[in-house]
């Protein structure tokens, strides 16, 4: 009588594989699947009233919404140079960048200056601090990374996070917004942009009508909130507490 | 409006998860369908709907016999409509068990009954435990554990009678 591990470890074996050809496919597939899933999709939600906050210039605003502590330290962070991994990461967005275009994406990265990769703002979250970084690109903007000190780095050497590059040409609303969480840290929302016209701060609207204030860095901004928080509103601020930009955003 | 994006990629964990599972959903949707171009499709249908309704899946939980029990149920539905079709269209692929050139083993897995194939593929194959390949497949943890006695014991009926 045929033993049954023999039969399981022979079938293991020779039970079909996928073709590379369907796998490449595959990939291709749930890779744009992903970078949609991954973009801002909200439907329009009634507006809360807002009730505007005026934040001084240079002012290192921590807030506290629904019990996360978030507190910005781009003070000490803001030009430090970036470590290797982090370097690397830049220089993977170049080669996703590269694949995109070969797969047909409708996605259109800019490639990035690696090397001039460097430190933005770092916030403190319930998983630890997250840095923002940021390098120039080739197309007169800048790319991001978006991780957390205490990740271990991985086996390529780079560091994981979420990355990608501030949209070209500006949107109408002259500030870009996006949340995400990623699989190490399932609990934590991350919530980042652009403002790209001169700013200062940026004040982001939650669906419950409470706001967080955030510091805007080269441009960028960074915050943190518990995952599933709904956001309808972000506005930018001069030095002087103008607001310079406004956008209204469609809450799932 | 114009649609607002930073660009995003959190493509590096999408694109990890694709690598770590890729090959068992296919696995378990050929399990379902014996035919690679059905699996191609619901494999890779299963993986998209996955990351798009990754938001209501229980992180706590493995991933692999969730994204399984996707490409399983696609995989269902993909041969449900394929049968509505003429049947001379089945049996095309020439690495399919059941052609002349697949080996015994294979041959007595392609000739079980789908549901002990399943429980035979699931279990055997892709190492999911019994109540795992429950929940994949939807029935009661003892009546997979009677398809999977039954299906090996066919199997080996098969192999014993080819080796005789």
């Amino acid at each position: 009588m045929l033993d049954a591990d023999l039969i399981e470890r022979e079938l293991r074996e020779q039970y079909p594989r996928p073709s590379a050809a369907a796998t490449e496919r595959a990939r291709a597939a749930v890779m744009e699947s992903a970078t949609e899933r991954l973009r801002p999709t909200r439907s329009v939600h009634a507006r809360r009233q807002w009730r505007p906050v005026l934040v001084g210039a240079g002012i290192v605003v921590a807030l506290a919404v629904a019990g996360v502590g978030l507190a910005a330290g781009f003070g000490v962070f803001e030009g430090t140079p970036a470590p290797p991994d982090v370097s690397t990461n830049f220089k993977q967005l170049n080669q996703f960048a590269d694949a995109a275009v070969q797969k047909g994406f409708a996605l259109k990265l800019p490639q990035t200056d690696a090397s001039k990769a460097h430190g933005v703002v770092e916030i403190q979250t319930p998983d630890g601090p997250e840095d923002l970084w940021a390098a120039p690109n080739n197309q007169g903007g800048r790319c991001y990374l978006i991780d957390w000190a205490n990740d271990p780095i991985g086996k390529d050497g780079s560091r994981y996070g979420v990355n990608g590059c501030a949209q070209s040409p500006p949107p109408p609303s002259n500030i870009s917004v996006s949340d995400v969480w990623v699989y190490l840290h399932p609990d934590v929302m991350t919530v980042y942009g652009s403002v790209y016209v001169p700013a200062a701060t940026v004040q982001v609207t939650l669906d419950n009508g409470s706001s967080v204030t955030l510091p805007v860095v080269e441009n960028l901004f960074l915050g943190s909130l518990p995952k599933g928080t709904k956001l309808s509103k972000v506005v930018a601020f001069d030095a002087s507490g103008n607001e310079v930009a406004q956008r209204p955003l469609q809450s799932n | 409006m114009a649609r607002e994006a930073d660009l995003v990629a959190d493509a590096q964990a999408v694109e990890a998860l694709f690598d770590e599972h890729w090959v068992t959903a296919w696995r378990a949707a050929y399990a379902v369908t014996g035919r690679r171009d059905l699996a191609d499709d619901a494999a890779q249908d299963a993986f998209v709907n996955a990351i798009r309704s990754f938001a209501s899946f229980d992180r706590a939980r493995p991933f692999a016999p969730w994204i399984a029990k996707i490409a399983v149920n696609r995989a269902r539905d993909l041969l449900r409509a394929e049968r509505r079709r003429t049947v001379t269209e089945l049996d095309e692929d020439p690495e399919a068990p059941g052609h002349a050139d697949a080996s015994g083993l294979l041959l007595g897995v392609a000739a079980l009954p789908s549901e002990q194939r399943e429980a035979v593929v699931l279990h055997h194959v892709l190492g999911f435990t019994l109540r795992e390949v429950a929940e994949i497949v939807g029935t009661p943890e003892g009546t997979v554990a009677s398809r999977l006695g039954r299906g090996v014991a066919a199997i080996r009926q098969t192999m014993e009678a080819e080796h005789a």
